[in-house]
């Protein structure tokens, strides 16, 4: 094979950078999809070694999606042999500043609620959960969502609905 | 109280979470009874983060695994300084043999194909590779910086750090650099990666740089240039050779297969093998080297012996 000459994913510093700049984005995707944080790490590490051996193939631009198709291929395979279930204790409840000057009272129940909360979303079937999450904790917009898993923004606004609604009936009569 | 906005029209609901709606639509929506839930869900939902996600750790971990799929690390590693063949940290591979110093304290062996890594007192470390031995004097290492090696291993020097690898066909001073020794037979291979070292052998001292080999045996020294950024066994597990003897070349081959080669009297003992091998694939290694010699072999694979045949 000939050498590719300029800028490759193969320059370690090139490498790095990517790395840093990636995979954060990528692992929580994972979990996102999955619901295994540390299976979404292994699978971040399974799919940057993948790159970095096949760094002469894959050009700078078609690095992001390869390692998100590589990881997500992964962990659809280790799914055909046991079926996983979403470990919620991946995401966590972090107050911002304008609740910490809120009364106790106030805090604790917010607490309570926020357990609620986490619960009904790890009930959620699994696409449902994936587009909640990437659109609510990654902050991704809907169009994103659907360029990642590859279908029409509707059918995200779609499941998103889904989701909401079935959040709501669940967390509705505790409110 | 009515409105115009079916909230169960699903997409309705996921652009309001997405401040994605109009003001009156925003107005009518907030009229409707379930408003007061979805508003704290989407509080709610704002207070979620993911679990921290340590990337540098996890690029040291990528960073060891990549090095080698089997690698151990030594149990007293503090943080792995293994940084890929990378950046400021300076690396040599040394494969050397027979080399025996006294007043050695701490000492590895690894079995055949096996890799371990490991840490020397300056915080360089090693990657073992293949029925390897490796000492050190880990108590008087402020004054006796000498590493011993049989087989074959691959030297990542801390920065700023010195130390000579001693054999008995000559010996390579780390001036703060990446590179390669390989002592095969009899013939002393040493390739540099990056900055510069020493290499002595009997009389003759040759320092060579980046991009720069040299192949010393008994009969004559070759230099050349190459393009490799890392050695091809660190990056895809494959031993590389240019023009070698041929029984330098099986000794490498038993070192990662522990193989018994009998019948050796049908090579040319002349010949040069250059080319490469997979070191985790028995069958294709064999392939690879006696069918570019053009000698014909049968493979026991339970007894792993070797028989050539003319």
């Amino acid at each position: 094979m000939e050498v590719i000459k300029g800028r490759t994913i193969c320059e370690e510093k090139m490498f790095k950078h990517f790395f840093m700049e990636q995979s954060t984005g990528l692992r929580n995707f994972l979990i996102a999809k999955f619901g295994d944080p540390a299976e979404a790490e292994d699978l971040v590490q399974d799919a940057f070694i993948k790159l970095w051996n096949n760094c002469e193939k894959v050009a700078l631009g078609k690095a992001k999606s390869y390692v998100f198709t590589v990881a997500v291929n992964l962990g659809i395979s280790l799914r055909r042999h046991d079926q996983v279930k979403f470990k919620h204790h991946g995401i966590i409840a972090s107050y911002t500043k304008g609740y910490t000057n809120e009364t106790p009272e106030f805090e604790m129940e917010s607490n309570e609620f926020m357990e609620k909360f986490k619960s009904s979303i790890a009930s959620l079937p699994e696409r449902q959960r994936e587009v909640f999450l990437l659109s609510r904790i990654e902050k991704k917009t809907y169009r994103e969502i659907a360029e990642l898993s590859g279908v029409s923004v509707k059918a995200i606004e779609k499941l998103m609905g889904k989701a909401l609604k079935k959040m709501k009936d669940q967390l509705g009569n505790n409110i | 109280m009515s409105n115009n906005y079916n909230i169960y029209d699903e997409g309705f609901i996921a652009r309001w979470m997405s401040n994605e709606l109009n003001t009156e639509e925003m107005k009518a929506f907030e009229e409707h009874p379930e408003y007061s839930v979805y508003k704290k869900m989407k509080q709610a939902s704002n207070q979620l983060s993911f679990l921290d996600f340590d990337k540098e750790k996890a690029f040291d971990r990528l960073s060891v695994e990549t090095s080698s799929k089997t690698i151990e690390l030594h149990p007293k590693k503090a943080n792995s300084i293994w940084k890929f063949v990378v950046s400021g940290v300076a690396a040599a591979i040394l494969l050397l043999f027979g080399v025996f110093f006294s007043s050695r304290d701490t000492t590895y062996n690894i079995g055949h194909g096996e890799q371990l890594a490991i840490q020397l007192p300056d915080n360089s470390e090693v990657l073992l590779h293949g029925a390897s031995h490796l000492s050190f004097n880990a108590k008087h290492w402020s004054t006796d910086r000498d590493v011993e090696l049989e087989g074959e291993g691959y030297f990542k020097v801390a920065k700023g750090k010195q130390f000579t690898v001693h054999t008995d066909l000559g010996k390579v001073q780390v001036l703060g650099t990446q590179f390669t020794v390989n002592t095969l037979g009899d013939t002393f291979i040493v390739k540099c990666f990056e900055g510069k070292v020493g290499v002595t052998s009997g009389d003759v001292y040759k320092e060579i740089t980046k991009g720069m080999a040299v192949q010393i045996d008994e009969k004559e020294i070759n230099a050349w240039n190459f393009e490799d950024k890392t050695p091809s066994w660190v990056i895809s597990n494959i031993s590389s050779f240019r023009k070698i003897a041929v029984s330098d070349v099986l000794i490498a081959l038993q070192r990662q297969y522990n193989v018994d080669i009998q019948g050796l009297d049908v090579l040319n003992n002349t010949s040069l093998f250059t080319g490469s091998f997979p070191n985790d694939n028995l069958e294709k290694a064999l392939k690879v080297i006696f069918g570019t010699m053009d000698v014909q072999y049968t493979l026991d694979d339970k007894s792993k012996i070797v028989i050539l045949k003319k």
